[in-house]
């Protein structure tokens, strides 16, 4: 793409660009890791991801700040706005995966609590792959965003990726268990909030997926599949 | 400004009445018939048609086949960079083109479906329904009073004193000017602030019914709040009058109007809903002046 006459301009979109990179890094990191802490069973990890949520909303803050300088000073236009839009939305789906984590994490601190046993991890195996989906989502979305090329984003949005299907699979499989042992509700509740905030991780990745559409083409094709 | 000349009432109201050509818009294919321009040529209940419009000084090729509506009651912005012909196509729109030593004008424009380039037309009355304002504001050397009388009484649209009042007064209150001016119609017009004589410019305009008026960058020696002025002008005249305004600025050209046409080179590459020239626009070329990438 040709530079804006006025280089600074192109400076300042160039930083909006690599600060929203550096958040949705940071969010992948905070999936990553809370999966890790269910995976090691290990609820310390999953504290640290509860400690670092302040530094996601710090950037949600930092960019719209941008955003709000770009628009009073640069009037921007067709894709130039198109982009700082999408960017004030996307930021907003970053940070509502971010407070996912965070909800995650504190029910892993629950469940991995010394004075109660660990799960069943059977009960386990269904979060574990909705997580692994959902954090495949995630950097489909983010490489969307940092190249520009759609092709991950329309397979977001597609539906090769159900999140909704897989949790409707899972509820069901923590029934079959409940069933079988009625103790287990309390641990099995635990793990459908988990799979919740999973799916809804995988939703805020689609949200991207149609802002990225919209940014590059200018199709707002929100609501329509 | 033009000189004009003396002409009966009737006249004006016979060019609104003259006999309709017979000349059906054709459909048009903008990605290929017609050549490069890209969006809608065409307008809701259009009062002005422009088919094939050519125009040549001497030999430079200033206007190439432009193909173009304008809507009853809209605004529509020419914009392009400098040199790009939207002022030489805006002239073409009231036949100001004829005062240029050389210059050549092709094609068909209708306003009203009335060819305004017809042997048979009398371009006294043409130019007060077809209105300009321009970029340097030039009131007569005259009394605010007189500046907006004159035009009216050269065409004979007052016969006593009474309706010449009421039209000053009508003029002055429509441009929004009338009571910043009111105890003061004997003072000079050109002791105006700029702003000011502009809004007396476009009252002027007014006052001999116009049913299009014209502006080539009217706000651009005007500070910001004169424009606010302007704009907000604009957007309650078009109501009731057609409006084609030439501006460098594409966020005044992003307020006022409802269409905007981009001209380049002498071509006119793309024309649409101003929201969606501004958002998302068809051209690359479009895209890249409005978003300060040409050049």
């Amino acid at each position: 793409m040709k530079e804006h006459t006025l280089h600074l301009f192109d400076g300042e979109l160039s930083h909006l660009h690599y600060l929203v990179l550096e958040m949705a890094g940071l969010v992948i990191d905070q999936l990553d890791t809370v999966m890790t802490s269910l995976d090691e069973g290990e609820a310390s990890i999953a504290e640290k991801v509860v400690a670092r949520d302040r530094e996601v909303n710090e950037y949600e803050l930092k960019i719209d700040a941008e955003v709000l300088s770009i628009l009073a000073k640069r009037s921007p236009v067709a894709n130039d706005l198109r982009k700082v839009i999408s960017i004030s939305k996307i930021v907003v789906d970053l940070e509502r995966i971010g407070d996912e984590t965070v909800r995650i994490a504190k029910l892993i601190i629950d469940m991995f609590d010394p004075q109660t046993s660990d799960p069943n991890p059977q009960l386990l195996r269904d979060i574990v792959r909705m997580g692994t989906m959902a954090r495949g989502m995630l950097r489909k979305a983010t490489d969307a965003f940092d190249t520009g090329n759609l092709d991950d984003a329309y397979e977001l949005i597609r539906g090769d990726w159900d999140c909704g299907q897989e949790f409707q699979d899972g509820i069901r499989r923590q029934l079959t268990f409940v069933l079988q042992d009625a103790r287990l509700i309390g641990r099995a509740l635990d793990i459908l909030q988990i799979m919740k905030a999973l799916e809804r991780c995988g939703n805020h990745c689609i949200n991207i997926a149609e802002f990225m559409i919209f940014m590059v083409e200018g199709k707002d094709i929100r609501h329509q599949h | 400004m033009n000189t004009v000349t003396q002409s009966k009432p009737e006249s004006v109201s016979r060019m609104k009445t003259l006999i309709n050509k017979s000349m059906s818009a054709k459909p048009v294919n903008f990605q290929g018939e017609m050549g490069a321009t890209v969006g809608s040529i065409h307008a809701d209940n259009p009062r002005i048609t422009c088919r094939n419009v050519n125009v040549f000084y001497a030999e430079n090729h200033a206007i190439q086949d432009i193909n173009l509506d304008i809507g009853t009651n809209e605004v529509i912005s020419l914009i392009g960079p400098s040199g790009c012909g939207k002022s030489t196509f805006l002239r073409c729109l009231n036949r100001m083109n004829d005062t240029v030593e050389g210059c050549r004008v092709s094609g068909e424009i209708k306003i009203d479906d009335v060819d305004v380039y017809s042997k048979h037309l009398d371009v006294v009355p043409l130019r007060a329904q077809v209105g300009m304002v321009f970029q340097k504001p030039n009131p007569f050397p005259k009394s605010i009073y007189d500046n907006i009388a004159y035009g009216p009484k050269i065409h004979g649209l007052a016969s006593t004193k009474a309706e010449l009042d009421q039209i000053v007064e009508s003029s002055l209150r429509k441009a929004g000017l009338w009571d910043e001016v009111k105890d003061r119609l004997d003072q000079p017009g050109t002791g105006l602030s700029g702003g000011q004589q502009q809004r007396l410019c476009i009252a002027r305009t007014l006052s001999v019914e116009p049913e299009v008026i014209l502006m080539d960058e009217p706000c651009s020696a005007l500070d910001p709040i004169a424009t606010a002025k302007i704009e907000q002008l604009i957007d309650e005249l078009r109501q009731r009058y057609t409006i084609a305004i030439v501006t460098h600025s594409m966020q005044q050209a992003a307020r006022v109007s409802q269409r905007t046409a981009y001209f380049h080179l002498g071509k006119l590459i793309e024309v649409g809903k101003t929201s969606d020239v501004f958002t998302n626009p068809l051209h690359e070329l479009t895209q890249d002046y409005i978003t300060g990438r040409f050049g």
